[in-house]
């Protein structure tokens, strides 16, 4: 209980510190928002006015105080681009990126960790050193021309083979605006998905592969398990109860350590495939300036990756009964 | 002792420096400067491998008639100096950051770690979108940014390295024969304590150049004319279905760079710590 208490109480440290981050970041920032928003032939007065509406003219510790307890309170403000209340826009977004991202989140897992352990299996052989290759040259390629790729395989690809265009996959979107019968929707926008999740999932699992294979291997060398080979335990078992189960506590902060990598792909991802997610509410935040936005949604991404953080530490003790003292 | 080099090494370290050297001297013997516009409309989209009244094009020819080959040699040039530089920039940061911290065990030390934990919280790229977003875009920015959002793994480890040397014999010794902070710490600690840092520096290497093609492809890197992969890749990106050899070289002059250092990296690693794994 203690534990719990301590935990939580240095992920919210940790949080505060990012919002306090993200504030200074924002605000050491060249160029007044104000100036963003007016038309060029605005003159000084508006400008006055709308930075007094704004708060931009009050004292900036006293916009962070005010700011903080707003956030604390949900109110994410004001987007300078569209006038919407930021929380609005992510309410529309977040649903979209949870679905893609732990949906990647759990193939990533089970891809990874399944090639990992093969490898380790197999540690030093040729079958290891071509899977090293294949999942180093996956972690190495940039998602978004990944994403590039496949929607010019889905496209010019397809054509190219002659494949009706009833059989290809569809390059963009989350839905088809054709499709209104209500048992068609979910099969289409598993359709939709299946691009989006398979170039997250597998650049995911090439990072989760390389950490799974090292994390089974150092396993492997323990004397635990000559000493269990030698008294007589067959191979396998050996292999499951003093190998996998000793790597299983790593491989579990695993899922933690990929969560910013499914964030930032799903960037990318989002913003080719045209998703209407976070990330690609980021992307638009950026392009434009709007700091409200831009705040929010990094605020949001850092909150998921410490509470990942949070809950594998807090779940470690179940799989490692070495550290529930700790 | 000789060291024994893996087939997947020899290649990787090959194709690396033939890259290098291509991209180094190879724009300075192209017959067509790839930066300059002609007569577009006969030159534009040709497919790779064909040839039009001004030359041949192994990766065809872009929207405005130029050669991708010849920019893709071009563009390595910046591409392959951002991402050493920003490895390099994050390397020095991280190495005196993590030094600092582990050797003055303090309210410094506390600071810096709680620097490392908040930057850590945020996502890489997040937090490079947000900096390149708010600053003027450009070479120096994204140096820059490099820098900051990417010293906390090398100082993790440095740190970790100059607490344990601090306790040993040797630092003791010079201690007692009256050695100043300074050169204990240059002269005994961080010589000691920089071969993991050496190693993770160059592992940054790939990260730094897959960062710079994704910001540049976002229009918050290197900005054209200049030609980046990644802005390549943009510039490509609307010609997909039309010409798609206009994306997707660029796109395999990265993967082929940060595969091969990635793998030169991981060989270091596992020398370096003396197993096979690649912790």
């Amino acid at each position: 209980m203690a534990h719990l208490l301590r935990r939580s109480g240095i992920a919210l440290a940790l949080l505060w510190l990012v919002c306090t981050l993200t504030f200074a970041l924002v605000h050491s920032a060249p160029g007044d928002a104000a100036l963003l928003l007016l038309p060029p032939e605005a003159d000084a007065a508006t400008l006055v006015r709308l930075r007094a509406d704004l708060g931009l003219d009050a004292p900036l510790a006293q916009q962070y105080v005010r700011w903080l307890g707003n956030i604390a309170r949900g109110d994410l403000g004001t987007s300078l681009a569209t006038g919407r209340p930021v929380l609005e826009s992510i309410r529309d977004a977040l649903p979209v990126s949870l679905g893609l991202g732990v949906s990647s989140l759990i193939l990533t897992v089970l891809i990874g960790v399944t090639i990992g352990s093969a490898q380790a299996r197999r540690a030093g052989s040729t079958t290891d050193t071509w899977l090293t290759i294949a999942s180093t040259t996956m972690y190495s390629a940039p998602t978004f021309w990944l994403s590039l790729a496949c929607v010019a395989a889905v496209t010019v690809g397809a054509a190219a083979f002659g494949i009706p265009p009833a059989w290809r996959l569809p390059a963009f979107a989350l839905r088809d605006p054709g499709v209104l019968d209500a048992a068609a929707a979910p099969l289409d926008v598993l359709r939709h998905a299946v691009l989006p999740v398979l170039v997250l999932s597998l650049t995911g699992a090439a990072g989760v592969a390389r950490f799974a294979r090292s994390a089974i291997v150092e396993a492997s060398r323990g004397d635990y398990r000559r000493t269990a080979v030698a008294k007589g335990v067959t191979a396998g078992r050996a292999w499951r109860r003093h190998v996998v189960r000793v790597a299983l506590p790593s491989i579990a902060a695993l899922v933690a350590l990929s969560v910013p990598g499914i964030v930032a792909g799903s960037v990318f991802v989002e913003g080719v495939f045209a998703w209407p997610g976070m990330g690609k509410l980021l992307l638009a935040a950026v392009a434009q300036r709007d700091h409200p936005v831009i705040l929010a949604v990094t605020l949001l991404y850092a909150t998921a990756v410490i509470v990942t953080n949070l809950l594998t530490d807090l779940a470690l003790p179940l799989l490692d009964p070495r550290r529930t003292r700790a | 002792m000789r060291v024994h080099w893996p087939m997947r090494i020899r290649i990787s370290s090959g194709a690396l420096l033939l890259l290098i050297i291509g991209c180094v001297i190879g724009p300075m013997l192209l017959e067509r400067d790839p930066t300059i516009i002609g007569d577009v409309l006969a030159q534009r989209f040709r497919a790779p491998l064909s040839a039009d009244g001004g030359g041949w094009h192994l990766f065809g020819t872009d929207a405005f008639g130029r050669d991708v080959f010849g920019r893709l040699l071009l563009a390595g040039r910046l591409s392959l100096l951002v991402g050493v530089a920003g490895a390099l920039l994050s390397g020095v940061l991280g190495a005196l950051l993590g030094a600092l911290a582990g050797w003055s065990a303090g309210w410094l030390d506390r600071v810096i770690t709680a620097a490392s934990d908040t930057l850590q919280a945020i996502p890489r790229l997040v937090l490079l979108l947000a900096c390149a977003a708010l600053w003027k875009p450009g070479i120096p920015t994204l140096l820059t940014v490099l820098a900051l959002t990417g010293w906390m793994g090398v100082a993790r480890l440095v740190r970790a390295e100059v607490t344990g040397l601090v306790e040993r014999d040797f630092v003791a010794a010079a201690r007692v024969l009256g050695a100043t902070q300074l050169r204990m710490l240059a002269g005994h600690v961080f010589p000691n304590a920089i071969a993991p840092a050496l190693v993770a520096t160059t592992l940054g290497i790939g990260n730094a150049i897959l960062l710079e093609s994704g910001l540049s492809f976002l229009g918050l890197g290197v900005q054209p004319p200049s030609p980046s992969w990644g802005n390549m890749i943009a510039g490509g990106r609307e010609h997909l279905v039309t010409a798609p050899w206009i994306a997707l070289a660029p796109g395999l002059a990265v993967v082929v760079t940060v595969t091969a250092a990635t793998l030169i990296g991981d060989w270091l690693q596992e020398r370096a710590s003396g197993r096979t794994g690649l912790t």
